[in-house]
């Protein structure tokens, strides 16, 4: 596994200056997420984690798609090109993990539900916006028609999706449990993981139909336009 | 015979909200509060859970809208 770059640090210092980046670990890694949630339930659980952390290249699917008759041809045929198939819990739908691709996982509980979803949400896009400007990146959230894995709180700059978000809500008695991941472009070749995305979904009978220009990372969004500060 | 609903105090708007899967075919037994399936709205998923142990029996299925409130199961 390949260290993060200076990029990947400087965004990951801003989101939070305490936290370590994780690195590698496949199936391991997406279902730490599952495992930290469920322990957010206990009483002596902190308020709030946070957890950053760069996955081996591989891509990450609901258990709705797991479910599909063609799943496991449609993983084979991933595979085969270089990118594993593993399954997640929370919403949405394929992602790609991969070095340049920072995983923001915020999970916290509450007992003020039940929230508007838009306020589920809020605890990471806030944050995750904020150190993006402190970086230069005007972000903001919002729908991009044409993105992969399309949400209302994609995380955009430019018009460009940038980040991709989830949420998982668990309850136990009054207390809600609430993991709010984020898959956030850093660097890299966009343009490979969405083939990589079309790849399976097409072996799944899918049709995607997805606008490159419609994605970015954060390094491209850098060199287009200049820094605020 | 227990009715599975959509609960009405998991998140506070009028999202439109889908089965994204069930955990559990028609016919199987389940047990008193395991989680039977998954809602998602708005790319955040919440847990169903089972009222009553017996055999489920689904009555919605994955990605039509669903209100809160509606029956979208029952446990004979």
């Amino acid at each position: 596994m390949e260290s993060a770059s200076a990029l990947m640090q400087d965004i990951a210092a801003a989101i939070s200056p305490a936290a370590i980046i994780e690195h590698g670990g496949g199936a391991d890694a997406v279902a730490r997420d599952e495992m930290l949630l469920r322990e957010m339930l206990a009483p002596t659980a902190p308020d709030q984690v946070v957890r950053l952390w760069v996955n081996d290249s591989c891509l990450v699917t609901t258990r709705r798609l797991a479910t599909h008759p063609l799943f496991e041809q449609a993983c084979a045929i991933s595979e085969a090109a270089g990118w594993p198939v593993h399954v997640r819990a929370s919403g949405g739908s394929t992602v790609v993990h991969r070095p340049g691709v920072l995983n923001v996982s915020l999970l916290y509980r509450t007992t003020q539900g039940p929230l508007r979803i838009e306020d589920y949400y809020a605890p990471l896009t806030r944050r995750l916006i904020a150190a993006l400007w402190t970086l230069g990146v005007r972000a903001e959230t919002g729908k991009r028609d044409g993105s992969y894995c399309d949400g209302a709180f994609n995380i955009l700059a430019g018009n460009r999706k940038i980040a991709g978000t989830s949420c998982r809500i668990v309850r136990s008695g009054g207390t809600l449990a609430v993991l709010a991941h984020a898959v956030l472009w850093v660097d890299g070749d966009v343009a490979r993981d969405i083939a990589a995305i079309a790849r399976f979904e097409a072996a799944l009978g899918l049709k995607p139909d997805y606008d490159l220009a419609g994605h970015a990372t954060v390094q491209n969004v850098l060199q287009s336009s200049p820094a605020l500060v | 015979m227990t009715d599975v609903l959509i609960p009405a105090d998991e998140w506070r708007d009028d999202e439109e909200a889908v089965i994204s899967t069930w955990l559990y075919a028609s016919g199987e037994q389940v047990q008193a509060g395991a989680i039977i399936a998954e809602i998602m709205v708005a790319k955040a998923t919440f847990e169903l859970h089972a009222p009553a142990p017996g055999a489920l029996q689904i009555l919605v299925a994955p990605e039509v809208v669903v209100a809160k409130g509606q029956t979208v199961a029952r446990i004979e």
